[in-house]
């Protein structure tokens, strides 16, 4: 009889406790239904993760300041970050994941591969997705929801080498590259336009494995050729190395290093001293060397979150998170009304505007700077498209 | 050209003293210690963790070699101790698990931005009688030229050294001679992690530090002690030259994409032709 009383009383409790529950898991349901999401797939972890993490910080900053100022339409917003890291597979898998949810927008890696990976998933799903890979390729594919939020290699490449035949009256151009597809991505485009603009060839092509740590024998082998001027397209930590190693080898003739040479200065990967001389470009200049109040507000605020001062990158998502939440608050959140949104809208980000072609890129802009001996850097060449 | 070998030697030295630390361990235990190059990345960034708090250089680099050293004995009590009357290869996967471990341990504690470590020297280069050298260099071949002599004198001139060696040579009967097995593979374990300790600061001011620094080196040591003859100590240090200057050599003169193919291409001649490798291994030479 007691058992059966027990038995009774504490059914009784279950009953009135999932009474009791079910409102609360209602309600949590109806918010998560309430809340916006975007998909973040990035490399978070891994050798990648310097090219996920502080666009991560950017977007997230975003996101807070737009859910401060009330959100979209009064929902907020909720980024569901996945990783990455340095694998197709593993990128697949994340994309995977973060379709499982309802995101209205996906902000991916700035890596052409990642991108040619996932970017059959969201086309499928009709899903707009940004991201900043410079293979001008991906956006050759005919794809329809994809947007480009920095530059192409195309517009970057034409740029350095019009400085170096043009500024500079250079001939023989070496071209050092990681090999890898974001490094022949620079060698062709640079070849292709001494070739297309001036009829020359690199007098040498050299490149290196993204894990090697003495570049001396592709150092070598551009003063062998009598390389009066060279490009480089590496990661950050291979460009810091070379600017150092072409130093310790007393190699000075004029080189430009890929936009990675802008964010190991930024990183303090080199010293001022190291760098000086050498040249990097960039889809713009770096954010800190702008006067304009609004930058000057988002370097501050971006270098109090994560210690360090911004590169053009992250600034680009930071700009792309912010045209997003612009088209839903003027369009809706929704994936269709948000891809025409991203196709016809113009925006005014921090550095600049943002206004797409008809390949989906968002951004037309070049510069390059030239590091100078007392830790000033200078624009010395602007494209603007 | 000098620069070329200075180089070749100074990368070589690095794959030297990551193959001697783990041969060391394979000759006291007969297990693989696949995480060696992670070792080599966590001593480089203790190192930049040390010098970080305004130590001098030198008390930093020590603290940075002793910490791996402690850091080898845990190993040793957590990876291996508790597997040794395993098969081999439960070894050899936990060091592989303990690999992948490390450089995610290290991406949290030490951020994903790769680090850089201030260098020793004020000047970037050296002139010799006309060659440029880098110091940097020229201090890596020193410093390893001297821990193998230091090396040299603990297993041949002191009593520690012979036990050690006694206990890699047979543990059982050096057990019967009153030598204390266990107690000697922890201090082998001690002096190889002391040793990637050591890589580990060298690298540092060269490579810029970031958390896959580790799989390189270790692919390469391994490709060392195999040409070099596995087990044998002089073995792993010629091979770590050899691959060192083979694999500068080969980008400067054929190309520096088919640089790690021609190693690896040079390990599988030695796995068929000469699978003892330069210094065959005879179990009276192992350490």
């Amino acid at each position: 009889m007691r058992v059966q009383n027990l038995a009774r009383s504490v059914s009784l409790a279950g009953v009135i406790a999932a009474m009791g529950v079910a409102p609360v898991l209602l309600s949590t349901q109806a918010n998560a239904e309430d809340e916006i999401e975007v998909g973040v797939v990035l490399p978070i972890t891994s050798v990648l993760a310097p090219y996920g993490k502080p666009f991560v910080d950017a977007l997230e900053m975003a996101v807070a300041d737009a859910n401060a100022a009330g959100g979209i339409d009064g929902r907020k917003i909720e980024l569901v970050v996945e990783d990455s890291q340095a694998s197709n597979t593993v990128a697949i898998n994340a994309i995977n994941k973060v379709m499982r949810g309802d995101p209205v927008a996906v902000f991916g890696p700035a890596l052409g591969t990642q991108i040619l990976a996932i970017m059959p998933t969201t086309e499928q799903a009709k899903v707009p997705l940004i991201a900043g890979p410079s293979t001008r390729k991906v956006t050759q594919q005919g794809a329809d929801y994809f947007f480009r939020n920095s530059t192409h290699d195309a517009i970057a490449k034409e740029n350095w080498t019009r400085y170096l035949v043009e500024d500079l009256g250079k001939k023989k151009i070496g071209i050092l590259h990681v090999a890898n597809e974001w490094g022949y991505s620079g060698r062709d485009n640079t070849a292709g336009f001494l070739k297309e603009l001036y009829g020359l060839e690199p007098v040498s092509i050299a490149s290196y494995q993204p894990t090697d740590k003495d570049l001396t024998a592709p150092i070598l082998q551009m003063v062998n050729a009598g390389a009066d001027a060279i490009v480089s397209q590496g990661h950050p930590v291979d460009e810091a190395l070379l600017v150092k190693q072409m130093k310790q080898l007393g190699v000075d003739v004029p080189h430009i290093a890929s936009g990675s040479l802008c964010v190991s200065v930024l990183r303090g990967l080199v010293s001022a001293e190291e760098v000086a001389g050498h040249y990097c470009e960039g889809p713009d200049v770096i954010p800190s060397l702008s006067e304009k109040p609004a930058v000057q507000a988002w370097v501050k605020a971006y270098k109090e979150k994560t210690g360090f001062e911004p590169d053009i990158y992250a600034t680009h998502y930071y700009d792309a998170m912010n045209m997003l939440i612009q088209v839903m608050r003027q369009q809706g959140a929704d994936r269709e009304k948000i891809r025409d949104g991203l196709r016809d809208a113009s925006y005014e980000g921090v550095i600049g505007t943002y206004k797409a072609d008809e390949e989906g890129n968002l951004w037309h802009n070049a510069a390059i700077m030239k590091f100078l001996p007392d830790g000033k850097i200078e624009v010395v060449r602007r494209y603007s498209n | 050209m000098a620069q070329i070998i200075a180089s070749g030697l100074a990368m070589g030295s690095i794959y030297a003293l990551v193959g001697l630390s783990f041969i060391l361990i394979y000759n006291a235990t007969h297990g693989l210690n696949f995480a060696q190059g992670e070792l080599v990345m966590l001593g480089g960034f203790v190192f930049y963790s040390a010098a970080g708090t305004g130590a001098p250089y030198w008390a930093a680099a020590l603290g940075a070699v002793v910490a791996m050293g402690c850091f080898g004995f845990i190993y040793q009590r957590v990876l291996f101790y508790p597997l040794r009357e395993r098969p081999f290869l439960a070894f050899v996967t936990a060091t592989i698990g303990f690999s992948i471990f490390a450089r995610n341990l290290a991406l949290l504690v030490w951020g994903p931005n790769p680090l850089k470590v201030p260098s020793f020297f004020e000047t970037g280069s050296v002139d010799v009688s006309g060659v440029v050298l880098t110091p940097e260099h020229l201090f890596i071949i020193a410093v390893t030229a001297l821990v193998l002599l230091l090396q040299y004198l603990l297993f041949f001139r002191t009593d520690l050294g012979r036990r050690m060696r006694a206990t890699a040579q047979n543990a059982e009967v050096a057990q019967l001679m009153g030598i204390r097995p266990n107690r000697m593979i922890a201090i082998t374990f001690v002096v190889a992690a002391g040793l990637t300790g050591v890589a580990g600061v060298l690298v540092a001011p060269i490579f810029l530090l970031d958390t896959e620094i580790g799989l390189n080196l270790i692919l390469k040591a391994f490709i060392a002690v195999i040409i070099g003859g596995f087990g044998s100590v002089p073995g792993a240090v010629v091979g770590g030259l050899i691959v060192g200057l083979l694999e500068i050599f080969v980008a400067v003169y054929i190309s520096s994409v088919y640089k790690d193919a021609v190693a690896f291409g040079v390990l599988i001649f030695f796995l068929v032709v000469f699978p003892r490798g330069i210094f065959g291994e005879r179990v009276a030479e192992r350490v």
